[in-house]
């Protein structure tokens, strides 16, 4: 039974690749389990390339040439990974902390998504503003940047549901999500809708989670327009992050690509 | 095991002593344990028969702060930079450090005294007024730690206290390293900053603290607010209306301690 680590990555406007080469050297650094598999159809420069044990074309082609955010093509994952179990990133985020544990707790699993995310602060985020759409249209409240899944038949029946609700978002947002319905393609809303449509999705032991700094959700009394322009950032030489002096642990969803500056990628490349 | 309380109190502009006098015959009267008063010159001390032991100790700050008084206000000289010194002071092995302007009027802190803490300190507030939103006594500044208040805390002496004042004082030395890493703005020292720094830099700086906090909240009014009247263990409060400045509402309380913010008030009622 193989095991690993898979980041996709669609260059837009952003330079998605760079942020997966930063997020596959510290899986590298921190883990035992540490394959890790790129999933894009971006040219990959030279010095990306160690850090990846695979990089794999997506498999059926890229359905989101009008998009910006290339989402479309997420339920290919299932179908691009070389592993038996897989862990799955949003390509935004750092780990800080192994999270090697997850294989044992998530064995029994055929699919687990990310339920609970946190603030910097280590508070559970209680996102009633964001998540209307969840909230109000009682979808399972779940995250798409972290899950899991095995190949197992129940897990390929998840990802052909989210490839027709993908592929007929409009359709299917407007008959299940008649309340704050989102006008675009959401990989989060997609999924939770698919998994409602499944009606058997239960994770008892979900030990996936990860801080979202989404500035919306840091319960700030100021919005700052970027939050790591805006607060005390230190990424030391030894991989520990300090956002105001507050460490922070487990998996960093940083949402702003230019917290990773080059000093970090440096800082990321030398631990 | 000898419990006791340790009161501070530095007359400046500010009739701090007799504050203290007034503060001391309360806790006489609920909690009757012996008191000991820290200030700079026993002789200000008109009505000494509350206090079982004076210390007295210089105060060589100079800090100048405003002080509301309702709309009006006036700036004094602020000392308070001995209480970080209270493991050293302190005749007792379980020491209770209460503010001159913390109005007791239950046992409250006596049976906490009791409890199996060997360090107790408040976290969460309630602002009587229940309107205000009082985003500066949850964290220290709007991307902080979680504040912490130095109002009213409990301590015994063991090894795990001793280092904890010990950083206290490093910090108190350090204040202008400690309040830029922590971006808090005014120059001044303020024991509640000090206080929430030191119990996250113990606690690993993670917002996940080991200290243990007080059974409920700290109860305040503002100095904005009035205290009108006082009867046996009741006070009457006029609190501000955030929304509607000058507009005020009547709380009256029993049995309740309460952090009182105006402090000319206390003389004006309490005397």
């Amino acid at each position: 039974m193989t095991r690993g680590h898979l980041i996709f990555a669609q260059n837009s406007d952003v330079d998605y690749v760079r942020q997966a080469y930063a997020l596959a050297l510290t899986i590298k650094k921190l883990n035992k389990i540490n394959s890790v598999c790129l999933v894009t159809n971006d040219l990959v420069e030279e010095k990306y390339k160690p850090a990846f044990d695979y990089i794999i074309d997506i498999p059926f082609g890229d359905r989101s040439t009008k998009s910006i955010w290339k989402i479309e093509n997420r339920w290919q994952l299932i179908y691009a990974s070389p592993f038996d179990e897989t862990l799955v990133y949003d390509s935004d985020m750092i780990l800080l902390n192994s999270n090697d544990h997850y294989w044992e707790i998530l064995n029994d699993q055929d699919i687990a998504f990310t339920e609970k995310v946190k603030d910097y602060r280590q508070n559970q985020i209680q996102d009633k503003i964001l998540r209307k759409c969840f909230v109000e249209n009682n979808l399972p409240n779940i995250y798409f940047g972290l899950h899991y899944f095995k190949k197992t038949t129940a897990a390929f029946e998840f990802y052909k549901w989210l490839e027709i609700i993908t592929k007929d978002y409009k359709s299917y947002y407007s008959k299940f999500t008649p309340k704050s319905t989102q006008p675009f393609c959401s990989m989060d809303v997609s999924s939770a809708i698919a998994l409602k449509l499944l009606d058997n999705y239960c994770c008892p032991y979900n030990p996936l989670n990860f801080i979202h700094m989404k500035k919306e959700l840091q319960g700030w009394n100021k919005l700052p327009s970027r939050w790591h322009k805006s607060m005390f950032v230190n990424y030391t030489s030894e991989g520990t992050l300090y956002l105001s002096n507050i460490l922070q642990q487990g998996l960093f969803h940083y949402t702003e690509d230019e917290f990773l500056s080059d000093e970090i990628i440096t800082k990321i490349e030398n631990l | 095991m000898k419990k006791g309380i340790l009161l501070f109190a530095y007359n400046t502009e500010f009739d701090y002593v007799n504050l203290a006098v007034i503060c001391a015959k309360r806790l006489k009267k609920h909690l009757g344990l012996p008191i000991t008063l820290v200030t700079d010159n026993k002789k200000l001390i008109k009505d000494s028969e509350f206090f079982d032991n004076v210390i007295e100790l210089e105060d060589l700050s100079n800090q100048q702060k405003r002080f509301y008084n309702g709309i009006d206000s006036q700036v004094f000289t602020w000392k308070n930079l001995t209480r970080v010194y209270s493991y050293d002071l302190s005749p007792y092995d379980k020491t209770l450090v209460v503010d001159v302007d913390y109005i007791v009027n239950s046992d409250f802190l006596l049976k906490c005294m009791d409890l199996q803490a060997d360090f107790l300190i408040f976290k969460e507030y309630n602002d009587l007024a229940k309107t205000r939103k009082n985003h500066q006594f949850e964290y220290i500044t709007n991307f902080g730690i979680p504040f912490y208040w130095a109002t009213v805390f409990v301590f015994e002496k063991n090894k795990k206290n001793e280092i904890f004042f010990n950083l206290l004082k490093f910090i108190k030395e350090n204040w202008d390293y400690y309040r830029l890493i922590y971006e808090i703005s005014d120059t001044k020292f303020r024991n509640d900053f000090a206080f929430s720094i030191a119990i996250h830099i113990i606690s690993g700086y993670t917002t996940n603290s080991f200290y243990n906090t007080f059974p409920g909240k700290i109860h305040l009014v503002q100095d904005r607010d009035f205290l009108i009247k006082s009867a046996e263990n009741s006070l009457l409060f006029l609190v501000e209306d955030e929304r509607c400045q000058n507009n005020y509402s009547p709380i009256l309380v029993n049995n309740l301690d309460v952090h009182v913010m105006n402090k000319f008030n206390i003389l004006e009622v309490l005397s």
